[in-house]
């Protein structure tokens, strides 16, 4: 069978969590709703504010101080409103953490730190889920999809994470295309993907794309 | 000679993609490292995670992992922002 043919009807009968709507979350839950996914549920309790709109897809100069996730829910109604979005204007954590990953097919790690990654990776793990993972910062990113036990998260921020600074506005798009990109071929049959440990280094300066099994 | 690499913000602040060095451990190369590169004197690199060629040196033998004439030995911290 054709592969867009697969991941199509896949995705139609599939729903995503999305735990992030700012500048990965947004690209992620756009590529999503366009390709034609049945559900997705996105969780952000922040709101939208100046430093955002240069990257952050749904940010507008109108809606500052507005709930990323129902601006996002706003835009995927126009795109497709077949899609059954779930906004969750609430940060993922210990509490919601469990039911909100076991809703979903699939997890898209869209977050801003460390320690909400490290909840995700053990929460998806323990409900044998898929997590794609993302993170951008600067003019890097990387990509990964973790399957359960894999622990690929765990490992990589072992030591010292980067202090997160301004990111250029492509960079989201890009990173969160490779993530969409992840989660599809997981969702359609798990073959060629970045999981077993694999990570995606990329370096948009110097047109960089490297593989380490962390 | 081993070929290090450099990754992410470190990259930039060093303003080195990649050199050379001659060690038999990565424990000797980072001291090397440190030696040669004078941005890296205050740097704890143990902190980086460190892959030689693409396998992360928690699955080898950590800083004892031996170096071989060729290898690859890469350098990076991860990103975490979204």
């Amino acid at each position: 069978m054709d592969y867009v043919f697969s991941a199509e009807k896949v995705l139609s009968e599939s729903s995503a969590l999305v735990v992030g709507a700012g500048g990965l979350g947004g690209w992620v839950i756009e590529y999503l709703a366009r390709a034609g996914i049945k559900k997705i549920t996105a969780v952000d309790g922040d709101v939208f504010s100046s430093s955002n709109l240069n990257r952050q897809l749904y940010s507008t100069s109108g809606n500052l101080g507005e709930y990323k996730v129902f601006e996002a829910k706003k835009r995927i109604f126009e795109i497709n409103p077949k899609v059954e979005f779930v906004a969750v204007s609430d940060m993922l954590g210990e509490k919601n953490a469990s039911g909100l990953v076991s809703d979903a097919d699939i997890v898209f790690d869209c977050c801003d730190n460390q320690v909400t990654r490290l909840l995700l990776e053990k929460v998806c793990s323990a409900s044998k889920k898929i997590l794609i993972h993302g993170a951008i910062n600067r003019t890097f990113g990387q990509v990964s999809a973790v399957f359960p036990g894999d622990g690929t998260l765990s490992r990589l921020y072992s030591g010292r994470a980067e202090k997160t600074e301004k990111t250029l506005a492509y960079v989201p798009a890009v990173i969160a295309g490779l993530q969409v990109n992840e989660g599809i071929k997981a969702l359609v049959g798990g073959e060629n993907t970045l999981g077993g440990g694999k990570v995606l280094f990329v370096d948009f300066i110097n047109n960089s794309y490297d593989f380490f099994s962390v | 000679m081993i070929k290090v690499k450099f990754f992410g913000v470190l990259r930039l602040d060093l303003g080195i993609v990649e050199t050379e060095a001659e060690a038999s451990t990565v424990k000797e190369l980072l001291e090397v490292l440190k030696n040669s590169i004078d941005k890296l004197k205050d740097v704890n690199l143990k902190d980086y995670v460190i892959f030689v060629n693409e396998d992360n040196i928690v699955k080898l033998k950590m800083f004892r992992t031996k170096l071989n004439d060729g290898d690859v030995v890469s350098l990076m911290s991860p990103v975490s922002g979204g």
